[in-house]
């Protein structure tokens, strides 16, 4: 079947639904095509009572103790009383209140490995397409040159500067500092950085920043799959903390997951393999590894459609999900998970 | 041809990547594991909109989403002398005259004018005088002007026809070329359209029935009695081809790596109607007929795509680390020989044997155009059961 | 799904044609700090003389909510007219509401999964969908155009030529869409907190479905929804709903009593005005008028109208808050920490 409609699931339901308690009768009386509804004596917020865990809106006061310091996604109005700015749930860390918002574009912090797009090169700098408010900016002076990882900077990289990265390149790096405006600053100061190949990229949109479903920041955002279904080559998995996400087959001694640990006295090997780092010539790729970096793809995809947490350990447990609903159904070859292969691999991971 | 100018921002790498992957035989591996002729999966649902005389909205599930109002309108059908003649359409309905059943047509045939269908079309971000927007407009309004079945429908009498005023509207920014999103959602907008039931008879003045439960489907469904024939409004299929594979409903990223794509309009060859003593089984409209309405070729992005640099060829590979300025700038846009794994922008054209694969294989009983036409048909009649 | 009447479109059926009224005004607070809205002890109520329009003159001056209000609409050629003399009789409106009583709104958020934040909002039967787009890089034209007036939204407003009772070509220079844009976007960037994001823009665009009254309002609730949705940090919600009066300008009827939320074929008969509040609270950040009412109507007009923006308010929070349980159940976010129950407290400032 090459189509798959779906029947649209209450897109427009006519009444309100009344899942607060507390709410009044106003849709009992429904029926009509126009349900008026009496607000008049219904409290403003139906859920302040029922403790803080739950969500917090835009307005609404958190607290009006003074002992409180306001965090993000929130304001502070008459010196003591903190007020959420965005809908989220309130979390606490010491005397540090703020709310995260369900869902929000990715803020960059120090330190997140963030997978980004080439979206300009300027004289000594490029600029990166990281899914945030502002592109970051990746300075010609924070990546490793070619030919040895000490080499001082020239003016011929300058003008050379597209050979590195040019416009629409992906690449993997690191926050290393954030400026005044919010912007962020990348490096890929590290073997482990630096840009794309052999792989196929997917952006979780929406979500980024850790909360509310999407890539959340964990132990590792990196890692390595040995054996993947079929005798494929080994395959990588970057998971940007941004939501931006890159698999790709593993090439040994190189990438973010890359084995060698780069000392002094091994700046000579480290510079040869240092000439892929700017490559962008994909390696043979047989059919195996490519239906499973496939394969891949469309649980994370699943993850992100459905809400669900995206890190190693649920994208790990996808996979294997969705090589045993396959080998169920006797089609290891197939690996779409659209449509009720989907719900089902959902269900699974969700635990319902 | 236009379509989305803008630049590609796929890097050499994905699109090499992309392009083996979509080559691979004998069956492609598409990035998100579909079939070569797999749809995405889509929530579509019509009569959404009380205040038109047919809409419908489907949703992509990457998020690209469309919705479509159809208005009418009473009109003065102008005097024949100014009637606009589409020469084929009058060629074609020659061929049909056997199928019209209803006699009483035939007479006012010359009176029938494509100025009956007006359709605009709205892109988010785009002017709706934007080449890119009206070229998408115009292949919609093509298909469906093309067998003439629609405009035949809009008659009321010899003096008056509806006007009918389609609009389109993409919600979500265009994700993907919106064209078979924007098609299958016309489409369904047309198979929702009512019209209020005639209750003057012959030439008069054409007074309505104002009771709406009693209007009348633009498209009857299957198996209600109706003079009119029982052709669909035609759909637009986008398929591509990369080396030998052959792709529908291909997203942005696929497009990128196309060798050549195609939008082809297909229609239902209107079948004889339907005696009045038989029902239609389920098993009668699957024998369709399918009628190619057009091919139009689209210029796919992956012209203007960058191309990757081998790494012999590139001083940041440890190439040739003597590099000079000139040479790099020649080694990104001169023509370098294939080198396996480097992305190289398609040239020229592709040959006949593939276009006419595609065409096939869009066309081919059981094939994709029947089965979105069925998928779509179950639409319609959920909706019906809900009502 | 409700099925009301179709309207049907013949030229013969089609008699509530609707004109644009040319001379409007918008009015909207210029200043950060925005005033707080209360009604004067009850004034007595006297035939519109110079005297009282002074007064009021000087009291909106005061609260620098509005520079004017008074605009002279066209006659309207409307071949039904409204029979709003059954109103004070039996209490009822034309769609069987009260005077005070909101229509049905429905309203969802998350409606597009590819966007950062949209909503879908029905206040009867006006229909609205927003989309929200950003935080995103400011392209360099914008930048450049905005240095000045720097602008973290960008508002457009696309009406479908299929909204209106008669069908009617969108246009993209329409006078009348662009001022309601310009007046979405003035009073919405007061409510976001645009500081955090210097260099970016967030774009909304709306687009109108269906129309039966209230569309400003529409536009604003709509607007706000999504921008929650996205987590733009707001300082509260920006809520709107019109208000009118029961009998027209020219019946000179000063007992007219105020009406809420009025619909398309009120809006054709009656004066009206559309205000928008932030939050709970009294403080107004938009109030457009253009239609022609005596000024001893207006504050009971107005308060009715921040009334309903309280009711709507409670309305959209609840839409969120009914999404946010849904995702705490489903386990895609965490819940929060509980700042000690004795801090709890309502967020009503009365």
């Amino acid at each position: 079947m090459p189509i798959i409609i779906i029947q649209p699931q209450a897109v427009a339901p006519p009444m309100i639904k009344d899942s607060d308690a507390s709410s009044d009768s106003s849709s009992d009386n429904g029926g009509g095509a126009d349900i008026d509804i009496d607000m008049t004596g219904m409290e403003s917020h139906p859920q302040s009572g029922s403790g803080g865990a739950g969500i917090v809106t835009p307005g609404q006061i958190i607290t009006t103790d003074s002992q409180w310091m306001r965090g993000h996604g929130t304001q502070l109005v008459n010196s003591s009383t903190i007020k959420a700015t965005v809908a989220g749930t309130v979390s606490r860390t010491n005397k540090l209140l703020s709310v995260s918002a369900m869902r929000a574009r990715y803020i960059p912090e120090v330190g997140d490995l963030v997978v980004g797009r080439i979206i300009e090169v300027q004289a000594k700098r490029w600029r990166v397409d990281v899914n945030a408010p502002q592109n970051a900016a990746l300075p010609l002076s924070s990546i490793n040159l070619p030919g040895g990882i000490l080499r001082k900077r020239t003016e011929t990289d300058e003008l050379a500067i597209r050979n590195f990265f040019s416009e629409g390149d992906l690449l993997v790096a690191e926050v290393q500092g954030l400026l005044g405006d919010g912007g962020a600053m990348l490096h890929t100061r590290s073997l482990k950085f630096g840009k794309l190949r052999n792989g196929l990229f997917l952006a979780v949109k929406g979500q980024g920043g850790g909360h509310g479903g999407g890539v959340v920041k964990s132990r590792r955002q990196t890692w390595t799959i040995d054996s993947p279904e079929g005798g494929g080559k080994a395959i990588d998995v970057i998971l940007g903390v941004n939501g931006y996400v890159w698999i790709q087959m593993h090439v040994h001694g190189e990438g973010v997951t890359a084995e060698t640990k780069v000392g002094l006295n091994r700046l000579d090997e480290a510079a040869a393999s240092a000439g892929n780092v700017y490559s962008s010539q994909n390696d043979r790729i047989d059919r195996e590894t490519t239906r499973e970096i496939a394969r891949l793809r469309g649980v994370v995809t699943v993850l992100a459609e459905y809400g669900l947490r995206i890190d190693e350990e649920m994208v790990m447990r996808g996979y294997r999900e969705a090589v045993e609903l396959a080998k169920e159904m006797d089609a290891v070859e197939d690996i779409y998970l659209g449509g009720e292969k989907g719900d089902t691999l959902a269900r699974i991971l969700s635990g319902r | 041809m236009a379509t989305n100018q803008q630049q590609v921002l796929i890097s050499p790498a994905e699109l090499a990547y992309l392009h083996a992957s979509l080559s691979l035989s004998p069956e492609p591996i598409r990035p998100d594991g579909r079939s070569s002729t797999q749809f995405r999966p889509l929530v579509a649902e019509t009569d959404i909109l009380p205040g038109t005389n047919g809409s419908a909205r489907i949703c992509f599930a990457d998020g690209s989403e469309a919705i479509v109002g159809v208005k009418v309108e009473v009109e003065k059908t102008k005097p024949k002398a100014g009637a606009m003649i589409n020469p084929e359409e009058g060629k074609e309905e020659k061929g049909d005259t056997g199928v019209e059943g209803g006699g009483g047509f035939d007479d006012d045939k010359k009176n029938y004018s494509n100025d009956w269908v007006e359709l605009a079309v709205d892109i988010p971000g785009h002017r709706d005088d934007d080449p890119g927007t009206a070229f998408l407009g115009n292949m919609i309004l093509e298909a469906l002007l093309e067998d003439g079945e629609l405009v035949k429908r809009l008659r009321i009498n010899s003096r008056f026809h509806w006007k009918m005023y389609l609009d389109v509207l993409l919600i979500s920014q265009p994700l993907s070329y919106p064209l078979p999103l924007l098609s299958l959602t016309t489409h369904l907008a047309l198979l929702s359209t009512r019209l209020p039931c005639l209750i003057s008879e012959g030439d008069e003045d054409p007074m309505f029935d104002d009771d709406w439960a009693a209007s009348t489907n633009l498209y009857p469904p299957r198996g209600e009695k109706s003079k009119l024939s029982t052709s669909r409004p035609p759909i637009t299929l986008l398929v591509m081809s990369v080396g030998h594979s052959i792709l529908f409903d291909p997203t942005y990223e696929e497009l990128a790596v196309a060798d050549a794509v195609l939008a082809v309009s297909v229609s239902e060859e209107p079948t004889k109607p339907v005696p009045q003593d038989t029902i239609a089984t389920p098993k009668q409209a699957k024998d369709r007929a399918l009628r190619l309405l057009s091919i139009r070729s689209i210029d796919p992005p992956s012209r203007i795509t960058p191309p990757g640099v081998p790494n012999g060829l590139n001083p940041a590979t440890n190439g040739e680390v003597a590099g000079l300025q000139p040479k790099h700038a020649e080694a990104r846009t001169a023509e370098v020989p294939a080198t396996e794994g480097v992305w190289k922008a398609p040239r020229g054209g592709v040959s006949r044997s593939v276009l006419s694969a595609m065409v096939f294989k869009a066309l081919e009983k059981g094939g994709v155009a029947d089965e979105v036409l069925d998928g779509l048909q179950g639409v319609e009649m959920a909706s019906e059961i809900l009502e | 799904m409700l099925a009301p009447a179709k309207p049907i479109n013949c030229p013969l059926a089609s008699c509530l044609a609707w004109s644009a009224c040319p001379t409007k005004k918008f009015t909207n607070c210029s200043d950060s700090e925005l005033s707080l809205f209360r009604l004067p002890p009850s004034a007595p109520v006297t035939t519109p003389s110079t005297d009282t329009i002074n007064r009021f003159d000087l009291y909106l001056r005061a609260t620098s909510v509005l520079d004017s209000v008074f605009s002279h609409s066209p006659a309207r050629n409307v071949a039904m007219p409204l029979d709003t003399s059954t109103y004070s009789m039996a209490l009822l409106r034309v769609d069987g509401r009260r005077w005070n009583e909101l229509r049905r709104l429905h309203a969802q958020i998350r409606t597009q999964s590819a966007s950062d934040g949209s909503s879908y909002l029905e206040m009867g039967h006006t229909k609205v969908l927003c989309v929200v787009t950003g935080p995103t890089e400011k392209l360099a034209s914008q930048r450049m155009a905005s240095s000045s007036s720097s602008s973290l939204l960008d508002v457009n407003i696309s009406i479908a030529g299929f909204s209106s009772v008669d069908r009617k070509r969108p246009s993209r220079t329409d006078k009348r869409v662009s001022e309601m844009a310009f007046t979405v976007q003035q009073s919405l960037n007061k409510a976001v907190h645009a500081a955090i994001f210097p260099n970016s823009t967030i774009s909304i665009s709306l687009t109108v479905l269906s129309q039966d009254g209230s569309l400003l309002a529409s536009l604003f609730n709509a607007a706000t929804l999504a921008l929650v949705d996205a987590g733009i940090p707001m300082s509260d919600y920006v809520t709107a709903c019109t208000s009118g009066s029961t009998s027209s300008y020219a019946a000179a009827d000063d007992a007219a009593d105020p009406l809420l939320d009025l619909n398309r074929q009120e809006e054709q008969e009656l004066p009206f005005l559309t205000v928008a509040t932030l939050g709970g609270s009294d403080r107004v950040c938009a109030l457009v008028c253009e239609s022609r009412v005596q000024v001893s109507r207006l504050e009971g007009m107005l308060a009715v109208g921040v009334d309903g923006c309280k009711q709507v308010r409670t309305l959209l929070d609840r839409v969120i808050r009914e999404r946010g349980a849904k995702m705490i159940e489903e386990g895609a976010i965490a819940r929060g920490d509980v700042v000690g129950a004795g801090d709890e407290m309502d967020t009503e400032e009365d």
